[in-house]
């Protein structure tokens, strides 16, 4: 064996000296389904504590409970693709990543505008209001946004700051799915600016934890 | 083509007096085709669970590829050298987001570009304003098995002048052997891609060795 084919001693201490059997990480599917069971508990503890819109018979069920099931599962399936994206090189691919955002932001857009469509625009909120939409959605968003980060970051990230975008607006899209419910506004500028903006935020927060999270991985690397 | 096939330059570009039947992975487990079972995915699953002497495989068997492919990222051999140790030190800690049965090589891959763009962000201002002469471009590794195209020093000096993006797939399909699908998760896009990229690296590698005299 000669020199390059043998381990250096100072990596081979390192490595001997904290040397312990570990638990190969559970596939992505089966860590999805800790998101999964928080966003339906999100769901029913919502609904418990706020109670259905009042005005949820305008909708009919399909734009309540239909589009709401939607948003969810697309939620969700954005948190598994974050999930994904933790385990080195099993990620999807950057154009795929794109599109899978491109495709919730579509969503989300697509139910506002379904939803004020159906009922006028009816009630509307005074602008300024809205910003307790935003504040209880980012508040409902968060148990799945640190479910998901908990489950990232307990794997390695190589790309953080897609995997954070992912897991943010996956939470996000959870959250406002949930608020949908609750939320008795339909104006199109309330539900594009408040509860979208919502999730916009969380994306935010989460491309930043990523891009924190490499900068920290640059730092060790470099010393 | 199959996509683990030993890849010939005629094979892409139609020119079968071409051959980079030399740049044939050189690794085990993929020369010669896929084993029934991968001695690298045991020896991984071994170091799951605790076994030094699974590491000390591990090294034996991926520290010379994993070498040559920093230094084909870093065109530096001091640099590729630690970030080496570097790789392997990270490996460790994340040992566990392996999940057996799945390939090794991508997972380790995908770590050392990891690596090595972590390094590449903090030393960014240096390299930004660093240019090589062409007289003094530095050392990519290629496989002995490389003399086959007749003139191994310009193929290194060609695959040191490609553009960072082409030389990537180049050194990972070509070299390294990993197929198109493995190549796609390294560098985090599709298979398809991966393809393409490499095939455009190749075309390019043609073309500096034709305008530098070596043979194309």
């Amino acid at each position: 064996m000669n020199e390059r084919t043998q381990v250096p001693d100072n990596l081979r201490a390192a490595i001997a000296a904290d040397l312990r059997g570990v638990r190969p990480l559970p596939p992505p599917g089966r860590r999805l389904v800790w998101v999964a069971a928080c966003a339906a508990a999100l769901v029913a503890a919502v609904l418990f504590f706020a109670g259905l819109r009042p005005n949820g018979g305008s909708l009919g069920p399909l734009l309540l409970w239909g589009v709401t099931a939607v948003q969810l599962i697309v939620g969700v399936a954005l948190c598994g693709l974050a999930l994904r994206e933790a385990v080195p090189g099993a990620g999807a691919s950057t154009s795929g990543k794109a599109a899978a955002l491109g495709a919730g932001a579509c969503f989300q857009v697509f139910a506002s505008v379904a939803c004020a469509d159906a009922t006028g625009g009816s009630p509307a909120a005074p602008f300024w209001q809205g910003d307790k939409c935003m504040g209880l959605e980012i508040v409902i968003a968060l148990p799945a946004l640190l479910v998901t980060a908990a489950l990232v970051a307990r794997a390695y990230a190589v790309r953080p700051e897609w995997a954070g975008a992912l897991g943010g607006v996956g939470a996000g899209l959870v959250a406002d799915a949930i608020w949908r419910l609750v939320c008795p506004y339909c104006d199109l500028v309330h539900l594009l600016v408040w509860h979208s903006g919502a999730i916009a935020l969380l994306a935010l927060v989460g491309l930043a934890a990523g891009a924190l999270t490499s900068w920290q991985r640059a730092r060790r690397v470099a010393h | 083509m199959a996509d683990r096939e030993p890849t010939r330059v005629g094979d892409l570009t139609g020119d079968a007096g071409v051959t980079l039947a030399g740049f044939e992975a050189n690794s085990p487990g993929v020369a010669g085709g896929a084993p029934s079972a991968d001695p690298l995915a045991e020896a991984m699953a071994a170091y799951q669970r605790g076994e030094m002497e699974s590491f000390e495989r591990l090294w034996t068997a991926l520290s010379g590829e994993v070498r040559g492919y920093l230094r084909a990222l870093s065109r530096d051999a001091v640099v590729a050298d630690d970030l080496l140790q570097e790789t392997f030190l990270q490996l460790h800690r994340v040992r566990h987001t392996y999940q057996p049965p799945r390939p090794v090589r991508p997972w380790v891959y995908a770590i050392a570009r990891n690596v090595f763009l972590m390094h590449r962000r903090t030393a960014f201002r240096r390299s930004r304003h660093e240019s090589v002469a062409d007289d003094e471009l530095p050392e990519i590794a290629t496989p002995a098995s490389a003399d086959a195209l007749g003139d191994r020093d310009a193929v290194r000096r060609a695959l040191a002048r490609l553009s960072a993006s082409r030389r990537e797939p180049v050194v990972l399909h070509h070299i390294l052997g990993l197929s198109f699908k493995e190549v796609g998760a390294v560098l985090g896009c599709s298979a398809g891609a991966a393809k393409v990229r490499a095939f455009r690296g190749l075309e390019e590698l043609r073309a500096i060795m034709s305008a530098s005299g070596g043979r194309p």
